[in-house]
């Protein structure tokens, strides 16, 4: 009886080795599952107007709608999606939960370390939401060390490294989970300030009637402004190129605007020639 | 928009999360029911690996957090090469975590079965596996079912935490529909009205009725 079982395991090792031969021969993972007719599945977390859900998990918002545009290019038209927390995007990626994340990423060193990013999509900055009339005066993160006051933002945004760099104390912070969570404790009164993007800012001030105000995004450090990517696993070399080459095409088109109008995205944010993922990775 | 209003356009969406609810309970109690039993039994044999087993089992997963156990299998496992669903990752989690507690129920079930039973079994001459099946275990079912009644209901409620891998259940359409609409009190009172209602009307007597069956087995009703 025992030598038969110890056969089964002997060819059981000699076709696990095959595979991993089969699959180190042709494209990556994710280029052969496409070229296989199956769909892409895209990561994201609800961030409007960024990228969020529809009433039946459709991609919506701006980074979905030319993600979407791109793949239309690349001959794409077969997608699904997942709906995930913000924090869990890139674990999620690295677990084979979908393919790329659309959820509208900053292009960071410590996100660079983790997963690939494609060429930016746009360059975006960071506001400041504050109760109307800004009582406490905060226009950025020094202001915020200056009042005192408690700074909410969400887990695994940006915002955190960046408050962290510019001195605010973990005291005067405040994580939650997500946008939405956001506008909540500053409506709760939780926190004094939010720190978000200018989108995100922008979309609270219109839904809360009046009872906050986004300053300027000009009066905050100018090192904060950065670049948008589509994130992509490590291994996933050749739809990166792919997904990069089709990108160059459509960017700044009229496909491209008519698809991000919608969502407040204008020129304004296209990422201009001399924007790079590389000088990203290397320096935010 | 008035509370009508926001019902007839969410309930359809709430109601098919809570459908979903439903689902990843009913999945995940029976196999709660089925590791409480197989457990708790290894707990009490006197083979020192099997019993040393189930208490490994059950001290690691009553140990940890379920929150961190759920999201162990939904986003480490698949770095190890297995990847579950959502769904089925979420069952999972519960039904291992929930399995670990209703073991520790099962046993104490069974211990509290008077020794006079036991004698009187070996009196009659039957078999050590006979005995189990035959006379201590319908008598157990009186006293495991209360406290194993209570830890069913603090499984439909935990269900919530599967919202956090992306299940579509009703937590996660609440939270969606407070994401795009900012109706926090209608959403979420409605989740906590949806929970109770699942709870109070349907799970609760149906268990109590479980209860009336099992004393009525073994004539104490």
């Amino acid at each position: 009886m025992k030598f038969p079982f110890k056969s089964k395991i002997i060819s059981a090792i000699g076709a696990i080795t095959l595979m991993s031969f089969a699959t180190t021969a042709s494209a990556d993972e994710l280029t052969d599952r496409i070229n296989a007719g199956e769909p892409i599945r895209l990561g994201f977390a609800t961030a409007i107007p960024w990228a969020y859900p529809g009433d039946n998990g459709e991609p919506l918002g701006f980074v979905n709608a030319l993600t979407l545009v791109v793949l239309e290019e690349m001959g794409i038209t077969n997608y699904t999606t997942s709906v995930n927390e913000w924090a869990g995007l890139i674990p999620g990626l690295q677990a084979n939960r979908y393919d790329i994340i659309t959820g509208g990423m900053y292009i960071l060193k410590s996100r660079c370390e983790n997963i690939n990013f494609s060429d930016p999509i746009g360059l975006f900055g960071d506001a400041m939401l504050v109760p109307a009339g800004n009582p406490q005066g905060i226009h950025n993160y020094q202001d915020v060390i200056k009042t005192g006051a408690t700074l909410v933002t969400g887990a695994g945004f940006n915002t955190v490294e960046a408050a962290k760099k510019e001195g605010v104390p973990d005291g005067q912070m405040m994580l939650v989970a997500g946008e939405v969570e956001i506008l909540a404790a500053m409506k709760a009164g939780r926190a004094d300030a939010a720190v978000q993007t200018f989108f995100g800012a922008k979309e609270h001030v219109d839904k809360s009637d009046g009872k906050f105000e986004v300053t300027d995004p000009a009066d905050m450090p100018e090192w904060t402004q950065n670049w948008v990517g589509i994130g992509m696993r490590h291994s996933d070399t050749d739809f990166l190129a792919a997904f990069n080459e089709a990108m160059a095409k459509v960017i700044g088109g009229e496909k491209w605007m008519e698809a991000v109008a919608p969502y407040g995205y204008t020129e304004f944010q296209l990422p201009g020639d001399d924007a790079s993922t590389e000088y990203a990775c290397a320096n935010r | 928009m008035s509370y009508i209003e926001f019902l007839s356009e969410f309930l359809p969406r709430l109601a098919s999360g809570a459908g979903m609810t439903v689902m990843v309970m009913i999945c995940a109690t029976l196999l709660a029911v089925f590791i409480s039993l197989l457990f708790g039994l290894m707990r009490l044999s006197s083979n020192f690996a099997i019993q040393g087993t189930a208490t490994v089992y059950i001290e690691f997963f009553r140990g940890t957090s379920l929150l961190v156990q759920l999201y162990w299998i939904y986003y480490v496992l698949p770095l190890m090469g297995l990847t579950l669903t959502p769904f089925v990752s979420g069952v999972l989690a519960l039904g291992l975590n929930f399995g670990a507690y209703g073991a520790e129920i099962v046993r104490g079930g069974i211990q509290s079965v008077p020794r006079g039973q036991y004698e009187a079994a070996l009196a009659l001459n039957m078999s050590p596996a006979k005995r189990m099946r035959r006379i201590i275990i319908p008598q157990t079912f009186p006293l495991i079912l209360p406290p194993a009644a209570n830890l069913t209901v603090e499984l439909l409620k935990a269900t919530a935490l599967v919202a956090l891998i992306t299940v579509v259940d009703l937590m996660f359409v609440a939270k969606q529909i407070n994401a795009t609409t900012w109706l926090s009190a209608q959403v979420f009172g409605t989740a906590l009205i949806v929970y109770y209602v699942m709870a109070r009307f349907a799970l609760i007597p149906f268990l109590r009725w479980l209860e009336v069956l099992a004393a009525r087995m073994v004539g104490k009703a």
